[in-house]
């Protein structure tokens, strides 16, 4: 343990003595300088909440980013190049105490700027959040919410029967495998038509509650979002019901509403007993002009459970964002393991590359490579597309899971990120990943040959 | 004398080295099946011109390359093994040295890395600067030193952990000549205390006067190898060193032996070499003026190297493996 902390300090020294440390430093500063005076939003407080946060933390997460993947190439690459590396191997450290001291060394470096940089943001936002309309308003402009999504209901049965049917009428082959992008589509569809309300129709949503979300001193919210079939500019009227499972009363509650606009609904205290799940009815009253309203499966409504820690909520997205600049640090290292320091930096960048463009290998992963169809008719997976898609989905099958854990836009969005995305952001980034390439780097460690003459 | 010979402390056994280039291909065949062994408690040289080998046979032994081929062992273990290392101490060619850390804080990270006690360590530091004259530049980085100052560290790190086993590659590069002989009078020092030393130079002269056992590398092969007395004695030629002989003297001992023998005996004076020279003359400068800076200071030893010399007629006890 105590060559492990001598060699992380020795990395924090080596670090810091580069010049790259010091305009990391003077970066952040700009950032935390400028940025915040220059994005003001639209003078709402969730306004400046989100705009402070998704730009000033994502540019201070991108500087690290960059900075630990830098740092950690050149930990082993440019001590192997001027073979300092080669005397302290004669000593008796072994290959994964080296690793690890230089990895500690890098993450206690960058955690130090990340938690120092973030803690000055926290300051800035709170000192410079507009201010509130009404106290009460103020509850809830300065809270974040842990965001609830309605149980979905099972659509197999369903998807079975519109398939068979669509295969009698043609639409389909009658034989052999449905392409999974078909079958997507459809699913959809019968998402959309369960939640596409004619006028006088009502649909309703049930919710599963965490036994805290109703809380007396920070009731729920409903977060909602619809479509009309007209494009007019007069409202719709809505009733919304809620009623939980006992024989309670509903709560009923009239709303004129605009689509296409978020819109959020302060709930009263005591909806829901704790247990049980909890139903929300939407009612369509626009019969003049008769409107169709859909709402889009999975994003057109949430309940949101108000929580007011909101420093200690901050807290976990920056433990959420060090376990990802750990991340790096261990592509940076093992790479600087495998390769001299270009090679080692070219593959870092490439992977850091690579997440950022998560979301493009989704699409061709879900959807293929060309979507291409002849007179109505798909073309198939060809030959040249086959290995291109299997690639982007062994790739995003990767990415996937490393993706979802957006934090910057979760905090920016008032999100709550609870111990357990902590959680799982560790054993993600640090215990799997950290793990994977931790073992990449004692095997190359172990098999590469240090022993470089001198004078080369 | 019958003694039993002392345990090898390193042995070396057809070992190849072949370095090939990204694809496989052999570049250099740098070693080329060579064998010794060296005894505890022996000094023992490696010479060669330069490129034969020398300090790719060191880097074998520390396990920072492997053998294309054959065997190395090294105190009863595998190079490779991690825990044999804590009894090493590697002095390599060129200092290797991290430029941001001063003297202190570098024999302080290899005494951390050797697992020595934070005492020890502390101790040890001081008195290995104090013994390489560096404690008045302590707190300067490594990087700002001349080549002698950045090797007299090195050697001072790979002293820290009193190791039984020294290895040396061109250790007297990069240091003046008082330095150099200061640096045979430790390692004679160290060899009477029973500790085994492997050093590889090619100045013969430092060499001759420390190694009891050589061996001479040439493109990979051992040429030479033995007790330095045997290889450089020349038994059947005699000579006689008189103090200021009178030339009548001279005359008439030529004549005896021309008489008894029937050969020529040749007559010349010795000279010295330009090292005896060279330090005498700085001796007795020294006398009246101040140490040039940077200078071992004279017989001075870190204490805790300066343990009781190991008697010739008691082999050291063998190591545990
Ligand atoms: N890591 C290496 N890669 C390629 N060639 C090497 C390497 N190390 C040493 N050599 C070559 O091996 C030969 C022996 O080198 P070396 O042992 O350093 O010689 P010396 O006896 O001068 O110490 C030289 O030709 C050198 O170029
Ligand atoms: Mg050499």
């Amino acid at each position: 343990m105590k060559k492990i902390v001598a060699l992380a300090v020795l990395t924090l020294r080596s670090a810091l003595n580069s010049r790259i440390v010091l305009i990391l430093g003077l970066l952040l500063t700009l950032v935390l300088s400028l940025f915040p005076l220059h994005l003001q939003g639209d003078g709402t407080a969730p306004g400046r909440i989100r705009i402070l946060l998704e730009y000033t933390l994502g540019a201070i997460v991108t500087l690290l980013s960059f900075s630990i993947a830098w740092t950690a190439c050149n930990a082993v690459a440019r001590e192997a190049a001027d073979r300092q590396l080669q005397l302290v191997l004669t000593k008796p450290v072994t290959r994964l105490q080296i690793w690890l001291g230089k990895w500690l060394g890098l993450i206690a470096l960058h955690s130090a700027f990340l938690f120092t940089a973030g803690l000055i943001l926290y300051f800035i936002l709170l000192g410079s959040l507009p201010k509130a309309t009404s106290p009460s308003a103020k509850d809830w402009e300065w809270a974040h919410y842990q965001v609830l999504n309605p149980t979905t209901e099972s659509i197999a049965s369903a998807l079975d029967h519109r398939l068979e049917e669509a295969r009698q009428k043609g639409q389909l082959p009658s034989k052999g495998p449905i392409p999974q992008r078909t079958v997507n589509y459809y699913s959809l569809e019968i998402r959309r038509s369960l939640a596409t309300l004619a006028p006088t129709t009502h649909f309703a949503w049930s919710f599963e509650l965490p036994p805290e979300a109703d809380k007396p001193a920070a009731p729920l919210r409903l977060r909602y979002q619809f479509s009309a079939s007209r494009w007019e500019r007069n409202p719709v009227p809505l009733v919304w019901r809620f009623q939980s499972s006992t024989n309670v009363p509903a709560f009923v509650l009239h709303q004129t509403a605009y689509a296409e606009q978020i819109w959020e609904l302060p709930l009263p205290p005591g909806l829901h007993p704790g247990t049980g799940p909890l139903l929300v009815t939407c009612e369509n009253f626009a019969t003049n002009p008769p409107t169709t309203l859909i709402f889009e499966p999975d994003q057109s409504i949430h309940l949101l459970a108000t929580h007011h820690d909101n420093g200690l909520n901050y807290f976990r997205g920056l433990l959420v964002l060090m376990a990802r600049l750990a991340f790096f640090a261990a592509v940076g290292l093992t790479a600087g393991c495998l390769f001299s320091t270009p090679t080692a930096l070219f593959f870092t960048l490439f992977i850091l590359i690579l997440l950022s463009l998560g979301t493009s290998i989704r699409e061709v992963a879900e959807s293929g490579v060309f979507t291409i169809s002849h007179e109505g008719e798909e073309i198939g997976a060809g030959a040249f597309e086959t290995p291109i898609l299997a690639v982007h989905r062994a790739a995003n099958s990767i990415l996937d899971p490393i993706q979802s854990l957006d934090v910057i836009h979760q905090l920016g969005g008032q999100e709550r990120i609870s111990w357990a995305d902590v959680g799982r952001a560790w054993r993600l980034y640090v215990a799997l990943w950290g793990g994977i390439f931790l073992l990449a780097g004692l095997a190359a460690l172990r098999r590469r040959e240090f022993g470089k003459p001198e004078n080369l | 004398m019958s003694n039993p010979e002392p345990p090898a402390v390193i042995t070396v056994d057809g070992v190849h080295k072949i370095f090939r280039d990204f694809w496989g291909r052999p570049k250099v065949h740098a070693l080329n099946g060579i064998h010794f062994q060296v005894r505890q408690g022996r000094v023992f040289g490696l010479l060669g011109p330069n490129g034969s080998g020398k300090s790719t046979t060191m880097k074998l032994l520390l396990g920072l390359l492997r053998p294309s081929r054959g065997s190395l062992k090294i105190l009863n273990a595998d190079p490779q093994d991690v825990g044999v290392k804590s009894r090493i101490g590697y002095m390599p060619e060129e200092s290797y040295l991290y430029p941001y850390l001063s003297p202190d804080e570098t024999l302080r990270l290899y005494g951390q890395l050797l697992g020595l006690s934070e005492h020890e360590n502390r101790t040890r530091t001081e008195e290995l600067l104090e013994m390489i004259g560096l404690t008045h530049a302590r707190r300067r980085p490594v990087g700002e030193f001349s080549k002698g100052m950045a090797r007299r560290i090195s050697l001072a790190q790979a002293l820290l952990n009193d190791p039984e086993l020294i290895l040396l590659d061109e250790p007297t590069a990069g240091l003046d000549p008082l330095g150099c002989r200061q640096f045979k009078d430790l390692i004679l020092h160290l060899a009477r205390r029973g500790k085994t030393i492997v050093l590889c130079s090619h100045l013969l002269a430092d060499v001759e006067d420390v190694c009891d056992r050589i061996a001479i590398l040439y493109n990979g092969r051992i040429c030479a190898d033995g007790r330095m007395r045997d290889l450089l004695q020349e038994s059947r030629i005699c000579r006689l060193s008189i103090r200021q002989p009178s030339p009548a003297l001279i005359d008439e001992l030529q004549q005896t032996i021309r008489k008894t023998t029937g050969q020529e005996a040749a007559i010349d004076h010795p000279s010295r070499s330009l090292e005896d020279l060279f330090l005498s003359a700085i001796r007795s400068a020294e006398a009246d003026q101040t140490r040039p800076s940077g200078a071992l200071p004279e017989g001075r030893l870190a204490p805790f190297l300066s343990g009781p010399p190991v008697s010739e007629t008691t082999p050291p006890a063998a190591s545990p493996p």
